[in-house]
């Protein structure tokens, strides 16, 4: 595994765009797909705005970018309540505009992206792995 | 994110997005995006042309408008999506709930092509 990098942030929406930008420059600098790059960005985008918007009282969001030989590891970790997004059921995609209801697609796109999510909760703090291969 | 739009001679609406559809932006456009889509038969299209990015909050937008359309007799379309945006669309199968158009002339026609009333 290449070394990490890590980067702080504050629980704002307006901080996602920093996550972007910063992942987008990670990414271009090691060559890494277009199709990953946008794929990451949504990941990151819908993951962090989980946690700026659901999550009561975090303070901070710490994301780490690690690049292994065949994916990349993101993972995002944020001093918030406890909120186990890999264990939540995701609803059926509607099949007609009657059926369909806006939101909770946020959770099947990163699902659809990663190959695979995993959480764990330590010391207080939730942390998110999205593993996305190159 | 920017939205400006205006009204064809052939009375439907034209909006084009610019931007970053995030939280960020579709938190900017939000009270404007619904106010020139929810009046009673508004036939909109909606230029995505220059849309560089669209998270599920830019989904759930436009399918509460497309929404809110039908329930008062309207029809809204999509138009012009980048490959990215694209395919976020696919991948949610939102092109199979809205139409999504590659030229202007075919938007100005499906539009007009309203699908039965919801409810």
């Amino acid at each position: 595994m290449l070394r990490a990098e890590q980067r702080t942030y504050t629980s704002d929406v307006r901080e996602l765009r920093r996550m972007s930008a910063w992942w987008r420059e990670w990414a271009t600098e090691r060559g890494l797909s277009t199709d990953l790059l946008d794929r990451g960005e949504l990941c990151l985008n819908e993951a962090a705005g989980n946690i700026v918007q659901h999550t009561v009282r975090p303070n901070t969001i710490v994301l780490t970018l690690e690049q292994e030989p065949a994916s990349v590891r993101m993972t995002l970790a944020d001093d918030g309540q406890a909120f186990d997004p890999v264990g939540q059921d995701v609803a059926d995609l509607p099949r007609t505009l009657d059926e369909a209801r806006p939101g909770g697609l946020g959770l099947r796109i990163v699902r659809s992206a990663t190959e695979t999510m995993s959480y764990r909760r330590a010391d207080g703090w939730n942390s998110l792995t999205l593993i996305l291969t190159t | 994110m920017e939205l400006t739009y205006r009204d064809l001679e052939d009375g439907i609406r034209k909006i084009d997005l610019v931007g970053r559809l995030d939280l960020e932006g579709a938190e900017r456009i939000d009270i404007q995006f619904t106010a020139l889509t929810a009046a009673a038969k508004t036939f909109a299209i909606i230029d995505l042309a220059g849309v560089e990015f669209m998270a599920s909050i830019g989904i759930a937008t436009l399918v509460r408008a497309a929404r809110a359309a039908r329930l008062r007799e309207g029809h809204l379309v999509l138009l012009n999506p980048r490959a990215n945006v694209a395919q976020v669309l696919t991948s949610m199968k939102i092109d199979q709930l809205l139409p999504v158009c590659a030229s202007l002339e075919a938007a100005r026609e499906v539009v007009r092509t309203v699908p039965p009333a919801l409810g």
